[in-house]
């Protein structure tokens, strides 16, 4: 994409703001459906927010390579980079008396949401069938690593570097270990 | 007066994506050169465009993720209200 059109940028964003943007409200009505669930909201134009800073990251983080391959990132660094674009803007805060906006709790939240868009554009691009998605529930292996990584997520220090190499390797091996054949599992 | 917030959303978005201020389009080309900044990461991959998100894989995504994490909202949930 030639950046000097920033007319094109402006319409990425704009494409990847919708897309963020249904990913975020059905995350939002089914979460706050759950009555165990403590409430939350959203801020205003988080989806935008996300997408631009998601443009920013892979700017200046994935150029190098982008200059040594074909011009094309891979599915990983999309989520990675979008999972790290949204620990950045950290768009949700808890909306209900007796919850604490501190910063900790908050991370929290908007680490299970910044997984959550990761793992949808993973699906979303892997699987053409939305009936073919995986549900390895009783897998504890990948339980136990969806569970470090959104710890991970959580804490990460965004002010030091901004890990999407790191992060894109996660999902290539989740993907790989989901889609395993159970034979070789 | 729609060219002229269509300038300013370009100036904010170069600052912002680039870190270079600009005034107009000539002079963005111009300072992208200077930064031997010629492309952006072809990174898209229009989901949308590209029929690779539907509502129904949306949904579908949604349940699958939410069974998947339903122990860890759980602890978290507790943890939460803990604080």
């Amino acid at each position: 994409m030639d950046i000097s059109n920033l007319d094109e940028l402006s319409e990425k964003i704009k494409k990847r703001t919708g897309e963020i943007e249904n990913f975020l409200r059905i995350f939002l009505e089914n979460w706050n459906s759950n009555e165990n669930h403590v409430k939350i909201k959203c801020i205003e134009d988080a989806s935008e927010m996300i997408a631009t800073i998601y443009f920013h990251i892979i700017y200046n983080n994935v150029k190098g390579e982008y200059f040594k391959h074909d011009g094309h990132i891979n599915r990983y660094k999309v989520a990675s980079g979008t999972e790290i674009a949204c620990m950045l803007v950290k768009p949700l805060k808890f909306d209900q008396p007796g919850y604490n906006n501190s910063e900790n709790n908050i991370a929290k939240i908007n680490a299970r949401l910044a997984t959550e868009l990761a793992i949808q554009i993973l699906y979303s691009i892997h699987f053409e069938d939305h009936n073919d998605y995986p549900n390895p529930t009783k897998d504890k292996a990948i339980l136990a690593a969806l569970g470090s990584h959104t710890y991970w997520v959580r804490y990460f220090d965004e002010t030091k570097y901004l890990p999407v190499y790191l992060n894109s390797t996660f999902w290539e091996m989740y993907m790989a270990a989901i889609t395993l054949e159970p034979k070789l599992l | 007066m729609r060219s002229q917030i269509k300038n300013f959303k370009k100036r904010t978005m170069a600052k912002l994506l680039f870190g270079i201020s600009v005034n107009n389009e000539s002079e963005l080309k111009t300072a992208l050169i200077k930064k031997e900044i010629g492309h952006l990461p072809n990174a898209e991959m229009d989901l949308f465009e590209n029929q690779f998100v539907t509502q129904e894989k949306a949904k579908r995504g949604n349940l699958v993720i939410n069974e998947l994490f339903a122990g860890i909202d759980e602890e978290m949930v507790k943890d939460i209200s803990h604080n």
